[in-house]
């Protein structure tokens, strides 16, 4: 492994750990203002290492880099990065990086554990095709993830509200009314972006002769099934509250379980 | 502003009475508004008692904040055309009236700026009435050099302690608490809809809040329509019968009940039938009412939030420690800008001495300049000038840093006598204006 690969590969992971300790501190002080700067200078860096590690890979191998799991999974981390800071952005607070940023420290972790840089692919399987399928089935994933953490804040939220606790959880968390709005949005985002990645997979896979088996698609229509399940109720039976948020927790458990299956079975995405 | 240092050493007083000297009758009869307030302070600088005021005035207190010449501080004269103003006795303002003079003065201000001394810890209206008043007195004339820089730190101050602590977070009212809770489980409050059942006071106080944080559309459940009717005008609402209530109440996503009915007028299943009818949507039922109005099983359903006036009084309890909390923080950063502007004021009184000192070297440059700089053009006596200037002021810089130090540690006399051996500084080197 190139030295400098090898260097951002410890890195990109142990920055975001870092930053992760500065959101908790975040989220858990008084006086907010004095954690602020330095945490929002620690996600730029983390984002900007972890730009610059995907780069280095694409340069390294003169490929895209997803050719593996655990570059699919830094892939992921990276676009779950920018999604918290889009949703920084619009709440108009940082003290919630303590569970959007979570994600990304597991996926760039993972990423590390896994990581082996696996020489450049054939040229069929880097088609643009792939590639798109691969981004836009990431792109699902990470947009599922998303809408999971906002899930389980609601939980949290709603629990507290329940049980008339007043702690800082229950200051720093947005309302239930914005949680569910916006897992609901990315849950649609999800959805959309899971059915583009399955059809230009599916044509790729038709392009490029290879065979793929019926049975290892059950995983990802049981996926989309939840997940469109639960935007219909929303957009037709009106579902809110505890109800919807329950539908994005089972759907992101069958996302969970059918990508370990999908991870143990096999190394590379058609290996 | 015109400095005022050449007339000589100054110092601040503040006279005034609070909610905790004195009572509410005695506030309303020392209220300064807006005339009385250019009044007080013509009279007060055209005597000559003062030379600069402010006049600040509120439901909680009254204050007058006067910069007089040193040793003449008479807070009896300011309390004499206060009472002339008000037509209350003297005597019965100083003994309800409290005095500060000088770093005290300045630290009761930033204390009242930063809502450290109002009734309620944290209040944000104090802030904007200390500001008013600056502006006022500006306006009136009777701000010149020092209260312009004591008052701008105040309002400093007071944005600092708001943005740096947490002492005006938190509803700190049973009202307002309600107002937080619905924000947390609701979110935006304009597309809400705000049932209240009954049309007693507490309930329309409680609406009246939720109303100015932009909930708009409210319905009124009442045994009869009559008696809802002046609520109804109030909130532009829709009236309905108690009766009607199952069917108007999935249209509720906050529902305020303060009825003074012995048995509950909103039961479980009835909630649970609302529920049905908004697919899941988020239900806060307040229930201010004793004995109960809500059936408390109610707040057992999956997307219903059930406070009881109880509950509300804990959030406001936990918020109130909350800025107490604060208030170090903010007590901390008063004190760090007391001390910033005695400085200053220590400062001032070496500022003659830099001025003398500056303008002393200067002419003793301008000279040698004039004489070296017969015969030469006129670019070439503009480089010798400009390299004269530069020379002065950077051997000076040193000098007149280590001045400056002493002055703002409160040591002006140790920097005259200094400058004085040194540089031989002596009465005879007037400033030039």
């Amino acid at each position: 492994m190139d030295p400098f690969l090898k260097f951002l590969n410890i890195a990109v992971p142990v920055v975001y750990m870092g930053t992760f300790v500065l959101y908790s501190r975040l989220f858990m002080a008084e006086d907010e203002q004095a954690y602020r700067v330095s945490t929002r200078l620690s996600m730029g860096f983390a984002l900007a290492l972890h730009t610059v590690y995907l780069l280095a890979i694409a340069a390294q191998f003169d490929r895209c880099p997803l050719a593996t799991r655990a570059e699919g999974l830094l892939f992921g981390a990276w676009l779950l990065s920018i999604i918290h800071v889009i949703n920084e952005r619009l709440a108009r607070q940082e003290s919630l990086g303590i569970f959007t940023l979570l994600p990304a420290v597991v996926g760039t972790s993972g990423a590390a554990y896994f990581q082996d840089f696996p020489a450049a692919r054939a040229v069929t399987e880097q088609s643009p095709q792939f590639v798109f399928h691969i981004v836009t089935s990431l792109a699902s994933y990470v947009s599922f993830c998303v809408a999971a953490v906002l899930a389980l804040m609601y939980v949290v939220q709603h629990r507290r509200l329940k049980r008339k606790q007043f702690d800082v959880a229950f200051r720093k968390i947005p309302s239930l009314e914005l949680l569910d709005n916006v897992a609901a949005a990315w849950t649609l985002a999800g959805c959309v972006a899971l059915v583009l990645g399955a059809l230009t997979g599916w044509w790729w896979v038709q392009r490029a002769g290879h065979t793929g088996s019926v049975s290892s698609l059950v995983p990802l229509f049981l996926v989309l099934a939840v997940f469109v399940a639960s935007v219909i109720m929303r957009t037709v039976a009106g579902w809110r509250g505890i109800r919807h948020i329950v539908t994005i927790l089972i759907g992101f458990a069958v996302l969970l379980a059918a990508s370990l299956l999908s991870f143990l079975k096999s190394h590379g995405f058609y290996g | 502003m015109s400095e005022s240092t050449q007339h000589g050493p100054v110092e601040i007083l503040l006279v005034g009475v609070n909610h905790l000297t004195s009572d509410v009758a005695l506030r309303d009869r020392l209220l300064i508004d807006a005339d009385k307030a250019r009044t007080l302070s013509h009279d007060l600088t055209r005597s000559g008692h003062a030379r600069e005021i402010v006049a600040l005035s509120t439901c909680h207190r009254a204050e007058i904040t006067a910069v007089v010449e040193a040793g003449q501080a008479r807070p009896a004269e300011i309390i004499e055309a206060w009472s002339r103003l008000s037509g209350v006795p003297p005597a019965e303002i100083t003994e309800h009236s409290y005095v500060y003079l000088e770093e005290a003065a300045v630290q009761h201000l930033f204390r009242v700026g930063a809502s450290l001394d109002s009734l309620v810890l944290g209040e944000s209206q104090i802030f904007g009435q200390v500001k008013d008043s600056y502006e006022a007195a500006i306006a009136n004339g009777t701000v010149s050099f020092y209260l312009d820089h004591i008052f701008r730190a105040a309002i400093r101050v007071g944005k600092r302690v708001r943005s740096e602590t947490r002492i005006s977070e938190g509803a700190v009212s049973i009202s307002y608490a309600a107002v937080e809770l619905a924000k947390k489980i609701l979110g935006d409050l304009s597309r809400t809809t705000v049932g209240i059942i009954g049309s007693g006071e507490m309930g329309a106080l409680a609406a009246g809040h939720l109303h100015k944080a932009n909930a708009r559309r409210f319905i009124i459940f009442n045994r009869s329509l009559g008696s809802a009717e002046q609520l109804a005008t109030q909130f532009q609402a829709e009236v309905c019968l108690l009766d009607q209530i199952d069917d108007e109440l999935h249209r509720c996503d906050v529902v305020i009940s303060a009825t003074d009915s012995p048995t509950p007028v909103l039961t479980r299943d009835q909630v649970h039938r609302a529920l049905r009818r908004r697919h899941g949507g988020r239900l806060f039922l307040i229930d201010i009412s004793a004995p109960r109005d809500i059936e408390p099983a109610a707040g057992d359903l999956a997307n219903t939030y059930l406070f009881t006036i109880d509950d509300l009084r804990q959030v406001v309890h936990e918020n109130e420690t909350k800025r107490r909390d604060a208030a170090a923080m903010a007590e901390a950063i008063v004190q760090q800008n007391v001390a910033t502007v005695t400085a200053w004021r220590q400062g001032l009184a070496v500022r003659p001495l830099i001025k003398k000192l500056r303008e002393k070297y200067s002419r003793l440059a301008a000279a040698e300049v004039e004489t070296a700089s017969r015969g030469m053009d006129a670019a070439e006596r503009e480089r010798l000038e400009s390299f004269s200037r530069k020379l002065v002021g950077k051997l000076l810089h040193g000098p007149l840093s280590r001045m400056k130090e002493f002055g703002e540690e409160g040591n002006g006399h140790a920097a005259g006598y200094y400058a004085n051996e040194i540089f031989g500084l002596s009465d005879n080197d007037d400033s030039r204006d």
